[in-house]
């Protein structure tokens, strides 16, 4: 017993200071557990239409696009086979017609050696003459572009949208919607080329909206109602519609695929395939593979190889997934975090598509949450993060923000220097960031992140009402108070004014590790606050037309200053337009002459104990450079100004150009308010520059300081605590803190 | 008998034995021999040897300082007074009282009660504007920020703590005083002894192994108040209010776990000394009340 015991001690204790852990057995060599990635993209960047493109099992998909011809303006309608193994392309048939002077392509669908299409022309009756809409559906041989046959489709019945499903060379289906009765009619036809026999079926009893068709693994084809997500194979002799297939009950919002590889069907939820049976075949995010469902164009399975047609940015792409051992699958790279911005899932999927060697995967550990929808989640997500993290995890790269702070994980040593890779000669160097901005994240001269973009936290005002005012101190703000009896400084709630206290105090009132919160300087911020109103004051007056800061009531002077968040060339441009010579970028009120706070955004950094270092490298450089951050599109969805500097100078380049902020008829584009939109100057550039170098970065480090200032401050504006007293209690607290991390 | 007839015999106890013995090894023993190796690191990735560094650094750390002498200074205030007032109540319940076995389950109540929503009721009574202050506005007494001034927001965890474990204290003293036999008490009395002679020559040396029983739980206790600090006033309360274990959980917040461990270490150190020590007293003291 004693010998057992101590034995077991012995162990424990080897276990414990060796490190060591129990491995589980290895699956057996040349067993294809895994799978193999591959993504080949072709463009086909002249392409303004696209009908039709459905992926074969010989590493070739075929479309059917159309291109305008750049100096006579001819359009072209190609039917091509793509080798992605090869990236080349083969034009099978091809026609030339004048646009606006012929039908217009409506369906396209391919089988055998025919592509059959169905033409729309528009008629006159609308416009008061005597032509009415034609559809007409031709099979055109494609070795010789000649017409098998010609069909009338309007003598058929069709006069609405419908689908069009080539069975093989000879035969062909249209499921369609008909609107000639009250209640809309869902119809089936058969055509046949070599009868020219019709077949017309009504499907109405069976189908509730406006029917698919889709080729079974069996050979036949089937009839899906997208409303009730049920197929209905239809019989090729009858027309008639047989026992409808099902997929599992509990899936739902899905697509539907033809069938291939011993599968009737396919049903994509999510990024999980789905056999006919209901059971899961592959889940694609597992492998690398990441997608939005709506860009799946086909997915095919051929001797267990998954080939996936994707149509995104006005591209196509293949991926293959091909069985594989697990030695020969590429190792995960793990990208974790808390809260990870959809920047970085669009990097990993842009990520994997390029590298094979490697697959990038994001885990956010918003997942862990007790409830992951909650408006505010109880974060057990960060906790288990942390405990994974202490525990020397598995990741690569960390997202970082204010749950996962740069600064904490890089005084534990959890975070790499990232000054030597940059330095080490590769693509993305010192000196392809904006400048200055890598110095704001820097701790004791070491980078332990990048981000992806930055903005910049101001206050706007007009110079020609408040007077100069590049910096503001608090004894300025009550002065202009003052000076303007009639204005209200700003249209802040106490709470935003909170929110900016927070993002200074570690700048203003921290110096050395001593905190300096029980200060006049600190007081006077309290008192300063207390002068706004609450979030719930200013809700309950909402009701009664509460005037809000902008742009016209900065320039009339109702309100003195204007909160402004600037994260893109937009906005900046917008309001030097709007306050035409009287635009200053005043910021908020501080003592150290520096109003502007500097936030940044999508933030990464490499776990020190990565064994993939280069990769992790890459992906961060890759993240960094692919220049995500449009310029005027979208402006409102982006997350800053980016902190490559090639893409900004593109950015800065772009608002150069006044020929970018004329219209059609040369007058200048206006703002949202109406007034004319004009070029950045070299002055206006140089002003942004001064604004970036000077912002104070905001540290995410230091999340408890900013629940010490929210725990505290509301018992001193609800009253119930004197601004000295809070001011001390926060001192006391925050000092506390400070003393911890000694 | 050899060790295999010996293990025959005791088989059954071995069997229920071993999966405790497990558990306890494997939950306790190894993580401390980890968390033991952690303290000796300078960090978990690079991971290397830095002897007693962080020791040194951790014991000049003021906010370590500070959450042990407020650890230390909470234990020696409400340990002594639990067991105290604990045994007051208990003799009190042994006299003939009515509604005896009434009152004994009120103070057991609040053990049944979770932590979170007593910590509700006590935020409710003594907010500014809770029941407490408004009691004290009858009497036309200044409201006073409980959990928000020194001093007042010790009082408050201190009436919290005597609370939620006098109940248990008092029900184990009233079993010890229940198994007390009546003979030397009834002799006593007829030799002319008084009450407090009865008690301290003849109950108390009864009482002494539970005594040091109950000052051992109510120790431990003592040093788990952190969960309703915590739940009142947050990672970093005020000074008086901040105790080892905030320190250990804000450590873990900002992945610290260097300081953690080392902290942990000193903390079960300490804990083993006095417990040894009060384990020692309680075995010789209880010897001689089974003498």
């Amino acid at each position: 017993m004693k010998k057992t015991i101590l034995w077991l001690t012995v162990l424990a204790l080897l276990c414990a200071l060796c490190g060591c852990h129990v491995t589980p057995a290895p699956t057996p060599a040349g067993e294809k557990t895994a799978f193999c990635r591959r993504f080949v993209s072709v463009s086909l960047e002249k392409a303004f239409a696209r009908y039709f493109t459905k992926l074969s099992t010989n590493d070739t998909y075929t479309a059917y696009y159309e291109y305008q011809n750049a100096t006579d303006g001819t359009q072209t309608a190609v039917l091509s086979q793509f080798d992605y193994a090869n990236t080349a392309e083969r034009t099978l048939y091809q026609t030339t017609f004048t646009p606006g002077n012929g039908a217009m392509p409506i369906n396209v669908s391919y089988g055998g050696d025919t592509v059959w299409i169905t033409l729309f022309t528009e008629g006159d009756l609308m416009y008061g003459g005597t032509t009415p809409d034609s559809s007409v559906l031709q099979a055109v041989n494609v070795t010789d572009g000649t017409i098998r046959r010609e069909w009338n489709l309007n003598d058929a019945g069709l006069n609405y949208s419908h689908t069009l499903l080539a069975t093989d060379a000879n035969a062909a289906y249209l499921a369609f919607q008909c609107t000639d009765t009250p209640d809309w009619t869902y119809w089936l036809i058969r055509i046949d080329i070599e009868t020219g026999e019709l077949i017309k079926e009504d499907i109405s009893d069976n189908i509730t909206t406006f029917p698919e068709l889709i080729m079974l693994g069996d050979g036949r084809v089937a009839v899906l109602d997208p409303q009730t997500e049920t197929l209905y194979p239809i019989a090729k002799d009858t027309m008639s519609l047989e026992a409808p297939l099902t997929h599992a009950e509990e899936l739902k919002d899905g697509r539907f695929f033809g069938g291939s590889g011993g599968e009737n069907f396919f049903y994509l939820a999510e990024e999980t395939l789905y056999g006919a049976d209901g059971d899961p075949l592959i889940d694609f995010s597992e492998w690398g593979v990441n997608f939005t469902k709506d860009a799946v164009r086909d997915i095919t399975l051929q001797d267990g190889v998954y080939r996936v047609l994707l149509f995104e940015n006005d591209a196509f792409g293949v991926y293959t997934l091909t069985p594989c051992t697990a030695a020969e699958a590429a190792p995960t790279l793990r990208i974790a975090g808390y809260e990870v911005g959809d920047g970085i899932h669009a990097a990993a999927s842009a990520f994997n598509r390029t590298r094979f060697d490697y697959t990038a995967r994001v885990i956010d550990y918003r997942q862990y949450d007790d409830d992951p929808n909650a408006l505010y989640p109880d974060k057990a997500g960060v906790t288990k993060l942390n405990t994974e993290l202490l525990a020397g995890g598995d990741f690569d790269v960390l997202y970082l923000n204010e749950y996962l702070s740069s600064a904490v994980l890089a005084k534990q040593g959890t975070l790499l220097d990232l000054y030597p890779l940059l330095d080490a000669g590769g693509a993305v160097t010192r000196d392809t960031f904006v400048p200055r901005i890598l110095e704001k994240t820097e701790t004791d001269g070491h980078l332990y992140s990048l981000s992806i973009a930055f903005a910049l936290n101001t206050m706007l005002s007009d110079r020609r009402v408040i007077g100069e005012y590049p910096t503001l101190s608090v004894a300025d703000w009550h002065a202009l108070q003052a000076a303007h009896p009639n204005a209200d400084v700003t249209d802040m709630a106490e709470e935003t004014f909170m929110y900016y206290l927070s993002d200074i105090a570690v700048h203003d009132f921290i110096k050395d590790g001593t905190a300096q919160f029980d200060t006049d300087t600190f007081i006077a911020y309290l008192e300063t606050m207390a002068t706004l109103e609450s979030a719930d004051e200013k809700l309950a007056q909402l009701g009664q037309g509460l005037p809000v800061a902008d742009y016209a009531t900065v320039a009339d002077g109702t309100f003195l200053l204007m909160p402004l968040f600037l994260r893109n060339l937009s906005f900046y441009q917008r309001a030097l337009c709007n306050l035409a010579d009287g635009a200053q970028f005043t910021g908020y009120p501080t003592e150290n002459g520096v109003g502007h706070v500097m936030e940044f955004a999508d933030t990464l950094g490499i776990f020190a104990a990565t064994d993939k270092k280069d990769a992790a490298w890459d992906f961060l450089q890759l993240t960094v450079t692919e220049n995500r951050l449009g310029l005027s599109e979208g402006a409102f969805e982006q997350p800053g100004f980016p902190t490559d500097r090639a893409s900004f100078e593109a950015q800065l380049d772009y608002y150069r150009d006044a020929a970018n902020f004329v219209n059609n008829i040369g007058t200048p584009q206006t703002t949202f308010e109406g007034a004319p939109l004009r070029a950045l100057t070299e002055e206006d550039i140089d002003r942004l520059y001064e604004m970036i170098d000077a912002a104070k970065p905001l540290v995410q480090a230091d999340r408890a300081i900013i629940d010490i200032l929210e725990d505290e401050v509301p018992y001193f504006l609800k009253g119930e605590a004197t601004a000295a007293d809070t001011a001390a209690r926060i001192q006391e607290r925050v000092q506390l803190y400070l003393n911890e991390q000694q | 008998m050899t060790l295999g007839k010996r293990f025959r015999k005791h088989f059954g106890a071995y069997a229920l034995l071993y999966p405790g013995l497990l558990g306890v090894l494997l939950f306790f023993v190894l993580p401390f021999f980890v968390i033991l190796r952690y303290s000796f690191l300078n960090n978990n990735f690079s991971a290397d040897f830095v002897g007693l560094a962080q020791y040194r650094d951790l014991l000049q750390n003021t906010a370590f300082r500070l959450a042990a002498r407020n650890t230390a200074w909470f234990s020696a205030v409400v340990v002594p007074l639990t067991v105290a007032l604990a045994l007051l109540v208990a003799l009190a319940l042994n006299c003939r009282l009515p509604a005896r076995g009434w009152l004994r389950s009120v103070l057991l109540s609040p053990l049944m009660v979770p932590t979170a929503s007593v910590l509700l009721v006590w935020q409710l009574l003594f907010d500014r504007s809770g029941a407490v202050n408004q009691l004290l506005s009858l009497f036309s007494l200044p409201a006073v920020a409980w959990l928000r001034t020194a001093g007042f927001d010790r009082a408050v965890v201190i009436l919290l703590f005597l609370w939620k474990n006098l109940g248990y204290n008092v029900l184990l003293f009233s079993a010890a005083l229940t198994h007390i036999p009546k003979t030397p008490l009834e002799a006593a009395r007829i030799d002319g002894a008084g009450a407090w002679r009865r008690f301290w020559y003849i109950q108390w040396r009864y009482l002494t192994p539970t005594a040091l029983f109950v000052t051992v739980l109510t120790l431990a206790n003592s040093f788990k108040i952190f969960r309703e600090v915590y739940l009142l006033t947050g990672d970093y309360p005020s000074e008086g209010l901040y105790m080892l274990q905030h320190f250990m959980n804000n450590m873990f917040r900002t992945l610290n776990y260097q300081k953690l461990s080392t902290a942990t270490v000193i903390t079960m150190l300490v804990a083993t000394v006095v417990l040894a020590v009060l384990l020692w007293l309680e075995d010789r003291f209880g010897r001689e009340v089974e003498e």
